[in-house]
Parts: structure tokens; sequence; C-alpha cells
């Protein structure tokens, strides 16, 4: 009886094994027939398929001009004003002064006054507030700490064995010092708010951490809620949340009768864009003062975004230097999100032939220092370092 | 319970495996093949959208092998905390198993198309093959009711 069960069970899985076997064949057999299909299709429509691919790019950058033109930003109300443009981009220096101060050492308050690129010109400042994470008001980050070797070393053996044996040690010490190193935690600031009798200012810094980088890179968009089809490039959106509460609180301090200047380099220009609209739309009475001055910023979000920002803020700058790559970023179509920037463009033309040069924030300061940069077509001068 | 420092000094020591033993570790290794060949066969369900189906079925197959292993043994209790320990841990590595046996066949199927098929059944004659063998020594290790072994 067991016997015949057994010879029912594996009949039945061999032809279990039969059936799915060729099925699987005939699948297979469907598949490879199609693709042969295919393959010959595409030899008879070649040309076609060639003229396609070779004006992929073309349609792209067709594509990328249409939604740039098609964009109608609202201009600003108020001209560019050269003499501020220099003190925010000083102050973004100070933003990566500060954060790197944090840095290295803990002691550090966040005073901007101490930082090397401090000058006389922000002695009627007064800074109310550093800009740091939230959790215990610090975010904390790890710092490599070089620890003094120690131990004395053994006299050389002449055993071969404990000769190899020793050096196996060595190695693994070695190995083990490099892996376990000392940590301390570490306040990191974002920025600061400086206050006057004439106006006031809220800077952010650029990328300076390794998540930050990894944020700049998240390209995909995410809605910005309370404004219809209005999409943010998800990792800003993401580092920008860390950062509003304590953003709108000091905005709730400031005097809302004076300009509100609110700036960043890099991703703190990504970073300034959204506090300014946010600040816009939760500390009203700000709203018309706000005057927002970005250099070297990406592309933020999509043409809704773009436009229901210029609406809010009229009053918005963008500074740009042409051989810089970061503001050319992210693409204006990524797969199916598309991004543009905001603010009236002001551009120059610094070439030191390297990314990192032509980003950093001292070509920057450098050519807003020397007033080169410009919204009319021009042939650009090349600024160079002053 | 057997109370070992009770038991007569005279006693012969058993070194010959009881032949009913044998004939239960037969009959039960016989039971679990029967049982793995069936899952085997229900993972080759052909109709696309009843995978969940088939796996309530095998479950319920699978629960139906630890019954009957069970009551082969005459449902032993008194399992001590390593027999415990090894039903728990026998039955994550039961389906640590039957993952690799899927993953396995899957990736041989990416190679030979025409094995791609056999991924699921494969997976579950594992899972009901091992799954017995883990309800198999776990009851091996209890006593009788009665408190005899």
């Amino acid at each position: 009886m067991k016997f015949r069960r057994r010879q029912i069970l594996l009949a039945g899985l061999a032809i279990g094994v039969a059936a799915t076997g060729t099925r699987n064949y005939q699948r297979l057999q469907v598949k490879n027939k199609l693709v042969e299909l295919a393959r010959e299709k595409s030899q008879t429509n070649l040309h076609s398929v060639l003229k396609e691919t070779l004006e992929a790019d073309v349609k792209t950058v067709n594509q990328t001009l249409e939604i740039q033109s098609s964009l109608k930003l609202t201009p600003p109300k108020i001209p560019y004003n050269h003499s501020i443009s220099k003190r925010l981009i000083q102050c973004s220096k100070l933003g990566t002064q500060q954060y790197l101060s944090g840095k290295v050492d803990p002691s550090f308050n966040g005073s901007i006054k101490s930082l090397p690129a401090y000058s006389a010109q922000l002695d009627s400042y007064t800074q109310i507030v550093s800009l740091k994470g939230l959790e215990d008001a610090r975010i904390s980050e790890t710092v490599e700490v070089e620890v003094p070797e120690t131990t004395t070393r053994r006299t050389t053996s002449q055993d071969p064995v404990e000769k190899n044996l020793d050096t196996a040690e060595s190695e693994i010490g070695k190995t083990v010092t490099q892996a376990v190193k000392l940590k301390q935690i570490i306040p990191v600031y974002f920025g600061f708010v400086l206050t006057s009798k004439t106006d006031n200012i809220i800077i952010f810094r650029g990328t300076q951490r390794t998540t930050e980088w990894i944020g700049d890179v998240f390209l995909f968009q995410k809605n910005y809620e309370g404004f219809r089809n209005s999409k943010i490039h998800s990792g800003f959106a993401d580092i920008y949340k860390g950062l509003a509460e304590q953003t709108r609180e000091i905005a709730r301090q400031l005097n809302p009768s004076l300009p509100c200047y609110i700036s960043g380099h890099s991703l703190g220009s990504a970073l300034a864009t959204l506090a300014a609209i946010d600040i816009a739309q939760n500390v009203p009475k700000l709203k018309d003062q706000i005057r927002l001055y970005t250099y070297a910023g990406p592309r933020v979000g999509n043409p809704d975004f773009a436009q229901m920002h210029s609406q809010v803020i009229p009053n918005s700058y963008r500074i740009v230097n042409l051989a810089d790559s970061i503001p050319l970023s992210p693409p204006t179509i990524f797969r199916k999100d598309v991004y543009v920037h905001v603010g009236q463009a002001w551009s120059f033309l610094t070439q030191y032939g390297d990314v990192l040069s032509n980003h950093a924030v001292d070509t920057y300061r450098a050519a807003v220092n020397g007033e080169v940069e410009t919204n009319k077509a021009r042939t650009y001068p090349s600024s160079g370092l002053t | 319970m057997v109370n070992n420092s009770e038991e007569p000094a005279t006693e012969p020591e058993l070194t010959v495996t009881p032949p009913f033993l044998i004939q239960r570790n037969q009959q039960i290794r016989n039971l679990m093949l029967d049982y793995a060949l069936g899952s085997a066969l229900i993972g080759l369900n052909p109709f696309p959208g009843t995978l969940t189906l088939t796996l309530l079925v095998v479950s319920i197959l699978i629960l139906k092998m630890r019954w009957d292993i069970g009551s082969k043994w005459g449902y032993t209790k008194g399992q001590d905390p390593l027999a415990i320990a090894g039903n728990l841990f026998g039955t994550l590595g039961a389906f640590a198993l039957a993952f690799m046996a899927w993953v396995s066949m899957f990736c041989f199927g990416l190679l030979v198309p025409v094995f791609s098929g056999f991924a699921i059944s494969a997976a579950l004659l594992t899972l009901t093959w091992a799954l017995g063998q883990v309800t198999h020594q776990f009851y091996a290790s209890g006593h009788y009711k009665g408190g005899q072994r």
C-alpha cells in the first residue's frame, strides 16, 4: 500500500517535472523566436533606429531649452546690491570656517568673531544664534584621534616559527589599531544669524559632511507640502528638515521692518532657498523683507516650485560661476523629474580647470568683491583670486 | 522518569539498537519522503496567481506530517532544554535551507532556463524534509507519557 503511494507520488512528480520542463522549454522557444524577430526587425529598421539614437541627445537638449525658456519667473522688485552681496559671500566663507573650527576645536562656541575671514565690516552686526543640528543642539560626528604607540617591541627571535608569529601579531595589532580609534563628539554648525540696526542676515554653509554629500546625490524629488504640483530635491529637503524648526523660531525673533537677507554657498544655497520659502510661509510678517542671495547653488525644485517661489520671494538672486559644474546639477531632466533654478541669474566666469576650484567659496568671493558678476549678456572676464 | 542512580548495577549494557527502533526510523523516514515528494509536487503547480494557495496547502501538509511523526513516537513528552532548543533552531534552519534551495535553483535557472520553474518545488521539498527531520529528532528526545522511555 505504502509502496503504491510512493509510486503514485513519484509518478506525479515525474509528470509534474516533465510538464514544467516542457512548459519552460516552450516559453524559452517563444522567447528565442521573439528575440530573433526583434533582431530581424531591428536589422530592417536599422536606419530609423540609428537615426533615433543619434538624435536622442539633440532631442534632450531641445527639451531642456524648451523647459528653461517656458519658465516665467517673477523679476525682482529691488535691484541686485553689490555691497550686500560682498557681505553675504564673506558670511558664506565664515559659515564654512565656523563648521571647520567646531570640528577641530571642541571648545569653539560658534562665534564668528574669532574666525580668520571675519572683518570689521561686520562689526555693526550682532550674532544672535548659531544654527546647529537638532538632538541636544548638536549632531554627532566622529573625528579620528591619533593614538601614540606605547608598546615596546620585543627582541627579534631566531626561531623561524616564532618570527612568523611575531610578524602576524604585529600586522594584526596594526590593523586593529587602525580599526579601533578614539572618537569624540563635536558640534556641527550649519550657519548663523546676524542682526543689526539696518538688516538681518541668515547664513547656511555649504556641503562639508559625508552625510550631506549623500544627501546631495539623492536626486529624486518629493512633493513640497502646501503648494500644488511643487516638487523639490529629496536630499536637500531632508537636510533642511533638521533645521526648519529652529530657523522659523529665529525668524520670529527678527525685526520685521528690516530687510532679511538669506544666503548660502553650494548646499547652503539650496538650504537658503528652502528656508526663504519656509520663513515666508510660517512667518508672514517677514515675507516682504526677504532677499535671497544664493552662490553656486544647485537646482532645487521643479518648474511649479520655481514659479511659486518667485511669486512669494521675487527678490531672489542667483550668483553663479559659468565654469562651475555644481549649478548645472541636478540635470534639468532627470528620469521623469524636471529641475530648474530660482532667482535672477548673475554670472561671471572664472576658469581654473577643476571642479572644486571653480566651485570654491573663495572663487565666488573674489568675483563678487571684484563686482564682475552681471545679469547682462556679455563676455565674462576672469576675475582671479584677490 | 528514569533515575539512573536507582538502576541495578547488573543490568546489561544496551549496545544493539532494538529492531522496533530501526523499524520506526524507517517508517518515519518513508513518511517524510512521501510528504516531501507531495510538497514538491504541489510546488509544481502551474497556475499563475495561486502561490499563496500552494503555500497554504503545503503548510497544512507539513502540519499533518509533524502530527503523523508525533503519532509514530506516541507524542513523547518531557524533552530536555537541548531538544527544545534544537527544535526551535532546527525549524529556523529548515527555512534557511529551503531559502538556499530556492536561491540555488533560481540561479541555476538563470544559466539553464529550463530549470527556473523548479525553484519553488525544490524549496518546498527541502523545507518539508528538513522540518520532518527536526520533528523526528524532537520526539526521539522525549519520554512516553507513562514516564518510561
